[in-house]
C-alpha cells in the first residue's frame, strides 16, 4: 500500500450511485408544482410560531442573539483570522478589545536545520528507517527563507493566543490535503515559547508549553497560519496588565512522513521573538466571589487507578463550591472549586463533580449553563479549558456591550452533572463499573440538575 | 424557483460529499451496499432537517457527524460480532483500498473516524476533537495510538511510504 491518503483516495462512489441518490432524493424532497405554494405557506407559519415562541421565551432580540451563541472560546474566535472574520461578519467588538497590538522585536528570528542540531545522524537515521531519504539541502534548503509574522495576539486574564504567519514560497507543503509534485508534507508547531516582562525593576523570564497549529483554511501559495494557545495558570508570575510583554516562541518543522508530532521528524528549529501591549488583557471589572451550598444527592462516574470508569452515588449535602465570576472582554469565565464538602467525601468525589462536561452524550463531569429563568433556551458555555484537576472552568459568551441590554435577574445559572446511564446502548446504574478489558466502547450519559443561582453581572 | 433551487441543491450535496461520506461508512460497515445505505440515510437527514450552515465547512462537519452517528446506530442494530470486509470492495476501489480498510477495521472504531479525518480531511487533531465530542488530549493520544498499530499491522509489507 502507497499510502493512507492514496488508498482512501481510491474509494469513490459510483456514478450510478450518484445518479439514483439525486433522483431518489428529488423526488422525495423537491416540492411539487401544485402543492409548492402550500408547502410554503405551512413551512412559513412555522417559522412565524417558531419565532413568537422564541420572543416569548427569551424577550429581546439582543437576548436572542445572546442565546443563539454556541461553542465559543476566545481561541476558536481567533483561529478565524481577521479577514474571514470580517467576511463572515462574525466580529465581536468586546473580543476585539482583546486582541493586543502586537510587532516583531529586531532581529526577531533564526533558523536551525537537522544537519545543524546536535542528533542530526538519529533524525537522518530514523528518515531512513521511515523509508525517506536523508536530509538534503536541495530538498529542505527552502525552509530556510520561511519568514515568521507576527498577526495578531489575544490576551484575557485566562488565555494567550497568537497567530503566526509562515511567509513562504512552499505554503502549499503545509497543507495535508495538497499533494506538491515534490510530495513534501510539513507540519508546524509551537513546541514552547518564553515569556518575558518587566516587574519591579527586574526581568521576570518563563518558559511555558503552548497548544498549537497550523489552521488549515489558513494554508495558501504564500504561507501558512500557525495558531498558539498558552493557559496563563502555567505562569509561575502572573502577565501585567499593562506594558510591554515579549514573547519568544520555538517553532519545529516536521516531516509528516516521518512523523509529525515527536522530534525524530525535525527538519529545522525557528525561534521567532514578537512583543504585545498587556493592557488589552484587563479584566473589566473586580470578580464575584459566591458560596454556592449544594443539597441532594447524584450519581458520580468516577474513574479508578487504571483510568477505568464506575458510577457511585454521593450525597451533596454539606457540599459547598466557591463560584468566581471573571468580567473579561472576551466572555464572563465562571470558576468552581471545593470550598469544603462532610466526612466520607474524597478527592475523587471532587474530581469527578469539577470534571468538565463537553458537549457530547459520551462525557460525564459537571455541566453548566446559563439560562433564562423558566424557559429552557440556553446559552451554552464555551470549551472549558485550562482546568486543574477539581476545578471547573468555563466561558459564557456574555460580553460588556451585553450588561446593558439583558436583565441579569431574569437569568440564571444552571449546574448539573453527568454520568454514564448506557454501555454500549445497554442502560445501566448507578453499581455500574466498566468491564475488565473493555475497548472500543460507547457510552451515553444522563444530566442530573442539582442547583441554580442567580447571575451576577456589572 | 424554489423546486429548481432545491433540486441544484440536491446535486451539489450529492456530488460534493458521496466520497467522503462512503469512506467514512466503509470505516465501520463491512460491504459496499451497506455503506451506500448509509451516505443515503446521511442526506435524507440533511434534507429533513434542513439545518442552517453559517459556512461550508459547518455543512462538512454537519455531514460527518451524522454519518457516523448512523453507522454507530446501524451496527448496533446487526450483530455485534465482527462482521469480515466483503472483498468485493478490493475489486471495486482497489487493493490497497481492502488492505487499508481491512488495517484500519482493527482499530476501536472512534481511531478509525480520528484516522480517516486526520490522513485524508487533513483536519487538526482540535477540530477532529470537537467532531468526535472530546478532547483534543484524547485525540491526539488516539491517533498516536493508532498510527503505532498500523504500523505493526503494515509492517514488513514494502511501502514506499509509511503513515
Amino acid at each position: 500500500m502507497n499510502s493512507v491518503y492514496e488508498a482512501y483516495d481510491n474509494i469513490a462512489a459510483s456514478s450510478a450511485f450518484k445518479s439514483r441518490m439525486v433522483q431518489t432524493l428529488q423526488q422525495k424532497y423537491t416540492p411539487r408544482e401544485r402543492a409548492g405554494g402550500f408547502a410554503v405557506k405551512r413551512r412559513t407559519l412555522a417559522i412565524l410560531i417558531a419565532a413568537a415562541v422564541t420572543v416569548l421565551a427569551i424577550g429581546t432580540a439582543a437576548a436572542a442573539t445572546i442565546i443563539a451563541r454556541k461553542y465559543y472560546s476566545p481561541s476558536a474566535y481567533l483561529m478565524q483570522g481577521r479577514e474571514e472574520r470580517e467576511q463572515n461578519q462574525s466580529t465581536v467588538p468586546d473580543v476585539e478589545n482583546a486582541i493586543a497590538s502586537a510587532k516583531p522585536e529586531s532581529g526577531a528570528f533564526c533558523v536551525v536545520m537537522l544537519p545543524e542540531m546536535e542528533n542530526a545522524a538519529e533524525l537522518n537515521e530514523w528518515r531512513q528507517k521511515m523509508g525517506q531519504p536523508v536530509y538534503s539541502e536541495q530538498d529542505w534548503g527552502w525552509i530556510r527563507d520561511i519568514r515568521p509574522e507576527i498577526e495578531e495576539v489575544l490576551v484575557d486574564g485566562h488565555t494567550l493566543a497568537f497567530n503566526v504567519r509562515l511567509n513562504t514560497d512552499h505554503g502549499k507543503s503545509f497543507d495535508l490535503r495538497y499533494r506538491t509534485d515534490d510530495g513534501q508534507r510539513l507540519d508546524a508547531a509551537c513546541d514552547g515559547a518564553t515569556i518575558s516582562f518587566e516587574k519591579d525593576g527586574q526581568t521576570v523570564e518563563q518558559f511555558v508549553y503552548a497548544g498549537t497549529g497550523i489552521h488549515p483554511d489558513s494554508v495558501s501559495e504564500t504561507g501558512a497560519t500557525l495558531g498558539s494557545e498558552i493557559e496563563l495558570k502555567d505562569l509561575s508570575e502572573p502577565l501585567p496588565t499593562d506594558g510591554k510583554v515579549h514573547v519568544t516562541m520555538q517553532i519545529g518543522i516536521r516531516d509528516a512522513k516521518v512523523d509529525d508530532m515527536a522530534d525524530i521528524g525535525l527538519l529545522a528549529a525557528i525561534t521567532y521573538s514578537f512583543e504585545f501591549d498587556a493592557s488589552a488583557g484587563a479584566d473589566v471589572a473586580a470578580p464575584t466571589v459566591t458560596e454556592r451550598v449544594l443539597s441532594g444527592s447524584v450519581v458520580l462516574t468516577e474513574t479508578d487507578g487504571n483510568g477505568n470508569e464506575f458510577n457511585k452515588r454521593v450525597s451533596l449535602d454539606g457540599v459547598v463550591l466557591t463560584e468566581t465570576l471573571h468580567y473579561r472582554s472576551t466572555g464572563v469565565y465562571v470558576t468552581y472549586t471545593l470550598q469544603s464538602a462532610p466526612d466520607g467525601w474524597t478527592d475523587a468525589d471532587t474530581r469527578a463533580l469539577l470534571l468538565p462536561s463537553f458537549e457530547s452524550p459520551s462525557h460525564y463531569g459537571l455541566s453548566v449553563v446559563c439560562a433564562k429563568k423558566g424557559a429552557d433556551a440556553v446559552l451554552k458555555p464555551g470549551h472549558s479549558t485550562g482546568a486543574a484537576a477539581g476545578e471547573y472552568v468555563c466561558i459564557l459568551p456574555i460580553f460588556p456591550a451585553d450588561y446593558e441590554t439583558i436583565e441579569a435577574a431574569d437569568y440564571e445559572i444552571r449546574i448539573g452533572c453527568r454520568y454514564v446511564s448506557a454501555y454500549n446502548d445497554n442502560p445501566v446504574g448507578e453499581d455500574w463499573r466498566l468491564p475488565a478489558g473493555a475497548d472500543g466502547y460507547d457510552l451515553s450519559t444522563t444530566d442530573q440538575p442539582i442547583a441554580s443561582f442567580a447571575l451576577p453581572l456589572p | 424557483m424554489e423546486q429548481r433551487n432545491k433540486q441544484d441543491e440536491i446535486v451539489r450535496i450529492v456530488e460534493t460529499y458521496s466520497d467522503m461520506l462512503l469512506r467514512i461508512a466503509l470505516n465501520r460497515m463491512s460491504s459496499i451496499a451497506a455503506a451506500e445505505d448509509v451516505v443515503q440515510s446521511t442526506f435524507e437527514r440533511l434534507l429533513r432537517r434542513n439545518p442552517r450552515f453559517i459556512s461550508r465547512e459547518h455543512e462538512k462537519a454537519w455531514l460527518i457527524k451524522t454519518a457516523i452517528r448512523i453507522c454507530i446506530d446501524e451496527s448496533r442494530k446487526a450483530s455485534r460480532a465482527n462482521v469480515p470486509l466483503n472483498e468485493e470492495i478490493a475489486e471495486a476501489y482497489s487493493p490497497d483500498s481492502f488492505e487499508l480498510l481491512e488495517t484500519v477495521r482493527q482499530l476501536p472504531e472512534k481511531d478509525r473516524d480520528a484516522v480517516y479525518l486526520f490522513y485524508y480531511e487533513s483536519y487538526s487533531t482540535a477540530e477532529i476533537a470537537k467532531l468526535l465530542g472530546e478532547r483534543e488530549g484524547t485525540t491526539r493520544a488516539r491517533l498516536s495510538r493508532a498510527r503505532k498499530k498500523l504500523r505493526q499491522l503494515l509492517e514488513g509489507e514494502n511501502h514506499e511510504q509509511r503513515i
